[in-house]
């Protein structure tokens, strides 16, 4: 496990988004994913895991169903609604495009400014 | 996405326990997958679930947040805050007892005029567009608005651009005799365009075409609803069927929708006939008929608009009136008003008023309850501080604050709209001859939501201030014991005793508008009325005409009457007469113009009042001549017909240039009448109001064929008898003697000459009676406000006041100087109170008879009356200071 860096709700949001676009998951694969994704660099806080999935599904972005997990145990599944693949979409955009001006600017040498 | 929130929503509301077990068997198996992580990794299975658990998070936060990601925290939050409200307000039954008693008063009273209001200013009226139907009315170039000529009704219509269409009717009372039962409805004559001008056609059957004004086929009829649920029992094929209207045959051609009148002064059940046209009523003639006529405005006209228009038209028609005086003094102007607005023309004002000082009641009570939350938010300063401490925000503390007042706020108008209700009830007679509402006055939705806003602005006047000063009081030394002895900051202490002040202010406008009410309605009772009122008795049969079709009601049914009450043990004497003086219910008016050939004199105008009275009545009611005789036994039917006028209309006759006995006027062929004596003047129209000009023929002269019999004998005739023991005796002698004549006369209503004079002051009477009350709850709430806030600062320096007895004051001179400080309290109070009451004199003058808004002795005496009560309510809070114990005061740390 990696440093971990600070995240903002709105990140976390489409870092969910995007875990669950993979494949439907319980809260703690959502976790597991994630942090497997993330190269082990990302460890989600468990605290603000439920509240951001919560939050999701009120928005309809993901729906949850009843269903069993590997051991047979009654667990929550989350998947992606089309609806939260146009969120996801759009935000990876955002995201790409804010992340090169940012970068843009960043980068900047002393004379060129 | 809108319906999985509200889904999502709604879920977390209804199924509240179902969603938080889901939450917890989630979170369940999260921690035992983690655990199982952990094990995995080698940690011990307690560890492994202590550690999964501690990360997680406790399980009720989950819980909550996940209603709250569900929007559902504000709903959240209420009730907690409404729970706690309750609570609190639960401990303090005292305080909450009060609070509800002031609001009841305060919001009630409220509550009952906006009944009132609604049900009058604001009327619901069931046409389209409602405001733009208006009223016309003629006047000449100085006079007041009469009714309208049908010639110039036709030229109206036909010329006139600012309205959409022109309407007229007039009034009668009709028997109808139909399968379901018979009786006296209002009907109405009316122009074939009425119901389209309204803007309401006929629910069945058809509307009026112009081809029913010919004169014979206006026999048709159209019914309101709950005629034709009552007399016709719903017949649904009722259309074509006929009824009997006054003996004569109509045909029913339609029936109006349910909840439609017109006109809307009249709660009696209604019928609509076409009014012919005939030659008569078209010439432009005061034989021809006037009406009342209505209009509808096109979009974007005023009345002002339409008037303007109308008048120009007018101008240019009164030429064409065919007697000399009426072309120079005929019709001349027409104003155009609001058709709502002409319904309550003079009680206008009186509500106006009245909602004032229901306003100002209002008021008082708010400033009560604040204070009343200002010394409870001392005494709660603690529980604040602790919370503030604890970490909620200020804005959550004012919020809940806010919450228990606004909890009070609803509840003291819940009880003052069921107060409302019976002060409505109560009322109901008065109000509803009054003001022509029905009696019985529910609340509706408009009143309820006024209601609900006034509760929300107390709410915010009295909760939000405190509330807010609460969260800004320091900390440190609320979290302290011993703060109740300290004493609270300068600045509330200030705006209590403002309130105080400001309370006793206004209850002393209150109390100086009820002062000086009370004494209007001594002065009107104890006005000369010109006739004795005592032991008189008012007989008015209620026959209707039509039911003796053909018969003079006169001689078949009246003069036999009166001649059997002359004969009737306890009777003095007895008469005949049109109308007696302050009776309202009928005018006959006899308009003419005098003007003496060369005299120089410009000619008057007179209205006088027409009536027909026997020769008894000056015994029964007392008055006195000026000039000349009364109607005496020489007067019979074969001598001369003589009348009698009263002094005003003989100094009219003077202005005019001449005497009355150069008068004469004719009853019919060979039957002049001479006027042989001048009354002395006596109110006939009003107690406050000067005496109309009259004249009076003498009843037993006159025959069913002369001139004016119809107006003075036929449409209305009362019986005066003067009794000589108390009238009260007499009433059940008099009912068997009216059956045993006929049972027609079992209708007939009786009542004392002292109850219509009574009558006749009504409205200075209601509104001295609805003052009583405001002033009087204003002043027990004033002074509730004072007794309070003396209480609480002697609560306050209890220490203090143990100290200074213990170094050696006296008790009385603790007393003293704490009625001193009430008292310059009530003096401050009184200086404002009267600073307002002077500067809204006006208003109130309009009301007032015989005394003046700054009357000296009213004030005086109302001030005197308010600061001894204000003393005598600071009496116990003084005294309990000056028995202070010093020992336990001092002790007390």
């Amino acid at each position: 496990m990696g440093k971990q860096l600070e995240l903002l709700q709105g990140t976390l949001d489409m870092l969910i988004l995007k875990a669950v676009s993979l494949g439907p998951l319980h809260g703690y694969g959502v976790l597991l994913r994630i942090h497997q994704i993330s190269g082990g660099q990302l460890e989600i806080q468990q605290g603000s895991l439920y509240p951001a999935l919560y939050r999701l599904e009120h928005q309809g972005l993901i729906a949850s169903e009843w269903g069993e997990s590997e051991n047979n145990r009654k667990a929550k599944f989350y998947r992606l609604t089309a609806d939260g693949r146009k969120k996801l979409q759009k935000e990876t955009a955002n995201w790409n495009r804010m992340a090169g001006v940012i970068g843009g600017i960043l980068s900047r040498k002393p004379e060129q400014a | 996405m809108m319906i999985a929130r509200i889904r999502s929503w709604w879920k977390a509301l209804a199924h509240r326990p179902q969603m938080e077990a889901e939450v917890e068997t989630e979170l369940q198996f999260h921690i035992e997958r983690y655990a199982e992580d952990l094990v995995r990794n080698g940690m011990s299975r307690e560890e492994a679930l202590r550690r999964a658990r501690m990360e997680l998070g406790p399980i009720s936060v989950q819980k909550e947040e996940s209603r709250f990601s569900r929007g559902l925290r504000p709903w959240d939050d209420l009730v907690a805050d409404l729970r706690y409200a309750f609570r609190q307000l639960r401990h303090t039954p005292a305080f909450t007892g009060t609070v509800l008693v002031v609001l009841a008063l305060g919001i009630g009273a409220n509550a009952a005029m906006f009944t009132v209001i609604d049900a009058t200013l604001l009327r619901w009226l069931p046409y389209p567009h409602a405001d733009r139907i208006v009223s016309l009315a003629t006047s000449e170039k100085n006079g007041s608005p009469s009714w309208v000529f049908f010639a110039d009704l036709e030229e109206w219509r036909r010329q006139a651009h600012t309205v959409d269409g022109l309407a007229y009717y007039t009034d009668d009372s009709a028997f109808l005799q139909a399968p379901g039962g018979e009786r006296v409805l209002s009907t109405y004559r009316v122009s074939a365009s009425l119901f389209s001008v309204l803007g309401v056609p006929p629910a069945m059957g058809r509307d009026f075409l112009p081809e029913d004004q010919a004169p014979g086929r206006e026999h048709v009829l159209v019914l309101s609803e709950p005629v034709w649920r009552s007399l016709f029992l719903a017949d649904p094929d009722i259309i074509g069927k006929q009824a009997r209207l006054d003996d004569v045959a109509y045909t029913v051609i339609g029936v109006m929708p349910g909840r439609f009148f017109f006109p809307a002064v009249d709660s009696h059940p209604q019928v609509w006939t076409p009014l012919p046209i005939t030659a008569e009523r078209s010439k432009r003639d005061f034989s021809a008929g006037t009406y009342a006529a209505i209009a509808r405005l096109r979009p974007g006209m005023t009345p002002s608009m339409a008037g303007a228009e109308l008048s120009g038209i007018q101008h240019r028609l009164t030429p064409l009136y065919t007697q000399v005086l009426s072309r120079e003094r005929g019709p001349y102007n027409v104003t155009a008003s609001k058709y709502r607005d002409t319904l309550v023309t003079n009680a206008r004002s009186s509500l106006l008023a009245l909602v004032a000082a229901v306003a100002v009641l209002w008021l008082i009570a708010c400033a009560n309850v604040a204070s009343l939350m200002l010394a409870r938010s001392v005494a709660r300063q603690r529980e604040v501080a602790v919370r503030v401490a604890l970490g909620a925000s200020r804005w959550r503390v004012i919020r809940q604050l806010f919450t228990e007042g606004l909890l009070l706020s609803l509840a003291g108008a819940t009880a003052g709209l069921a107060l409302a209700q019976a002060a409505l009830a109560a009322f109901s007679r008065t109000l509803s001859s009054l003001l022509t509402v029905p009696a019985h006055l529910p609340p509706n939705w408009t009143v309820l939501g006024a209601l609900l806003f006034l509760s929300l602005l107390s709410a915010t006047l009295f909760a939000f201030f405190p509330a807010w000063l609460s969260t800004r009081a320091p900390l440190e030394p609320a979290l302290r014991q011993g703060l109740l002895q300290t004493g609270q900051s300068r600045g509330r202490h200030r705006i209590q005793q403002a309130m105080v002040v400001a309370e006793i202010g206004l209850s002393l406008v209150l109390l100086i508008a009820c002062g000086l009410l009370l004494r209007t309605v001594f002065a009107l009772r104890n006005v000369p009325v010109g006739f004795r009122t005592d032991h008189v008795l008012i007989l008015e049969p209620k026959v209707p005409p039509s039911r003796h079709k053909g018969v003079d009601l006169n001689v078949a049914l009246y003069r036999p009457l009166l001649n059997r009450v002359k004969e009737m043990h306890g009777v003095s004497a007895a008469s005949l007469t049109t109308l007696v003086p302050l009776h309202k219910g009928f005018n006959s008016l006899l308009s003419l113009y005098y003007g003496a050939k060369n005299s120089g004199k410009e000619p008057v105008r007179i209205d006088a009042g027409l009536k027909a009275v026997g020769p008894e009545l000056k015994e029964v009611l007392g008055f006195r001549m000026n000039r000349g005789r009364f109607f005496n036994q020489q007067d019979t039917a074969d001598s001369q017909p003589v009348a009698v006028v009263n002094r005003a209309f003989a100094d009219l006759i003077a202005a005019g240039g001449g005497t009355v006995e150069q008068l004469s006027f004719s009853l019919g062929k060979d039957r002049n009448v001479k006027i042989v004596g001048i009354m002395e003047d006596f109110h006939q129209a009003g107690l406050d109001r000067p005496s109309v000009p009259e004249i009076d023929f003498c009843a037993s002269q006159l025959r069913p064929t002369d001139n004016f019999y119809q107006p003075v004998l036929q449409a209305h005739v009362e019986l005066a008898i003067r009794t000589s023991e108390d009238p009260a005796h007499i009433v059940s002698d008099l009912h068997r003697v009216m059956t045993d004549l006929s049972p027609d006369l079992e209708a007939a209503s009786i009542q004392t000459m002292d109850q219509i004079v009574e009558d006749s002051m009504g409205s200075q009477v209601l509104a001295a009676r609805l003052l009583e009350l405001f002033a009087g709850s204003a002043l027990l709430v004033a002074l509730a406000g004072l007794y309070g806030l003396l209480t609480y600062l002697v609560t306050q320096r209890t220490r203090e006041m143990g100290v200074r007895i213990a170094l050696g004051a006296q008790r009385h001179k603790i007393i003293e100087m704490l009625l001193g400080q009430a008292g310059r309290l009530l003096v401050a109070g009184a200086l404002l109170g009267m600073a307002l009451s002077y500067a809204t004199a006006k208003v109130i003058a309009g009301f007032l008879y015989g005394v003046e808004p700054h009357d000296g002795p009213t004030l005086t005496a109302v001030t005197v009356l308010l600061v001894l009560c204000g003393l005598a309510a600071s009496y116990l809070p003084a005294r309990r200071a000056s028995r202070v114990d010093p020992m336990a005061a001092l002790r007390s740390e």
